[in-house]
């Protein structure tokens, strides 16, 4: 065996985390400046992930170990209020005028729209932001806003996110002086919807930061 | 918020971390809790301790998103769980620091999104193919956490048998994989 061929089989062990610490600071050295035991180690290291994936738990609804639902709401916990709780101290009085700005719209969206004339058609999910409401029904989505007035030549674009996507998808465009809007769509797999400003006639992928995200 | 928050990359989720996003945070959580979960119990055989090692790391990367240095989250973050389980069995404290080397080489080394789509079943079809006498001490050192001399003390073979097993394992997992369509 050469001294070479001893060092990739340190790479190897690298790539699994079982090299002996005092031998890190030497092979991560090498691979700096070895091809060759660059391309190993990346190789491995996707095997060696492959590996962590091969215990992954499972979906829900699938039959094997599963991750508790109550986790995520604990984790959670722990990182959402202390942003409420710093945004309310620093602004109780916008706070209070956007909790009752939110409850006239959720009022207001609920007279309007069809659904709430049949009660028992599906089940509402309901998604208060800054500026206005998201209500999520099986088939569709309605957005009852209250956003800032645009300059000419812009409108409001939504985008939704499919669970697992990598980017969200353009939907419907709409001007500033719509209160509600609504979007037909399947919300089976919907993860978050968004709003951003965009030229008249909307964008196939956003051109700016988003006035809203709502993440369901 | 900042970063390119349309597209759904996990180095822009942790940047948006970076600026205190909840929802950023929530959509990395739902992105690989399974991963870091199934590691954890994996390495723990024990529910509770899997779900403490999970919020134990997610809650880091939120406390500390600048420990994610770069390179490939899933290779990172299961390494990160690897390590805090194995830390726990031996009572150890939560580091995350070296977890793996940011080295430019590793930022392509194997792509998220494909192996989200790589059913864990699939895997372990592929790792079920490496023979037991180069799967063994794979395991031993990545789910128990034992070193080569360990390894090879416990598996009665000499230990640079147990070295050269290792990496004809990986290589050969790798192949495995590459079958499968992971390049």
């Amino acid at each position: 065996m050469t001294p070479h061929d001893a060092m990739l089989e340190k790479v190897a062990a690298y790539a699994l985390g079982t090299l002996p610490v005092v031998d890190v600071a030497g092979v991560t050295e090498h691979l700096h400046g070895c091809d060759e035991c660059t391309t190993e180690y990346r190789e491995l290291l996707s095997a060696v992930t492959a590996l962590a994936y091969s215990v992954q738990a499972c979906e829900t609804g699938e039959e094997g170990p599963q991750v508790s639902p109550l986790l995520k709401e604990r984790i959670m916990q722990r990182v959402r209020p202390q942003n409420r709780i710093a945004k309310l101290r620093t602004r109780p009085l916008a706070a209070i005028a956007a909790c009752i700005a939110l409850a006239l719209l959720g009022v207001a969206a609920f007279a309007w729209h069809p659904w709430t004339t049949h009660p028992g058609t599906g089940i509402v999910r309901r998604y208060a932001f800054a500026d206005g409401v998201l209500y999520v029904k099986k088939d569709r989505i309605t957005i009852a806003q209250r956003l800032a007035p645009l300059p000419a030549g812009r409108v409001y674009q939504v985008w939704t996110l499919a669970r697992g996507a990598r980017r969200v998808s353009p939907s419907v465009t709409f001007p500033a002086t719509s209160s509600t809007v609504n979007v037909a769509m399947d919300t089976a797999t919907l993860a978050a919807v968004a709003i951003s400003v965009e030229p008249a006639g909307g964008s196939p992928q956003p051109t700016t930061k988003p006035v809203v995200f709502v993440r369901l | 918020m900042c970063g390119e928050w349309w597209r759904v990359d996990e180095a822009a989720l942790v940047e948006r971390i970076r600026c205190r996003d909840a929802a950023a945070f929530e959509a990395l959580y739902d992105q690989y809790h399974r991963l870091v979960y199934g590691i954890a119990l994996r390495v723990l055989s024990d529910v509770r301790g899997a779900e403490d090692v999970t919020q134990s790391v997610f809650l880091k990367i939120w406390s500390d998103p600048t420990a994610f240095r770069g390179g490939n989250f899933g290779a990172w973050i299961a390494r990160v769980a690897r390590n805090r389980g194995i830390d726990v069995l031996r009572g150890g404290a939560f580091v995350v620091q070296g977890e793996i080397p940011a080295m430019p080489s590793a930022q392509d080394a194997l792509d998220d999104y494909v192996m989200r789509k790589l059913e864990s079943r699939n895997v372990r079809s592929a790792l079920a193919r490496i023979p037991q006498e180069q799967r063994e001490p794979i395991e031993l050192g990545f789910f128990d956490g034992l070193s080569h001399d360990q390894i090879a003390r416990r598996s009665g073979v000499p230990l640079g048998t147990v070295k050269t097993r290792i990496r004809a394992g990986l290589r050969k997992l790798r192949a495995e994989l590459q079958e499968v369509g992971i390049r």
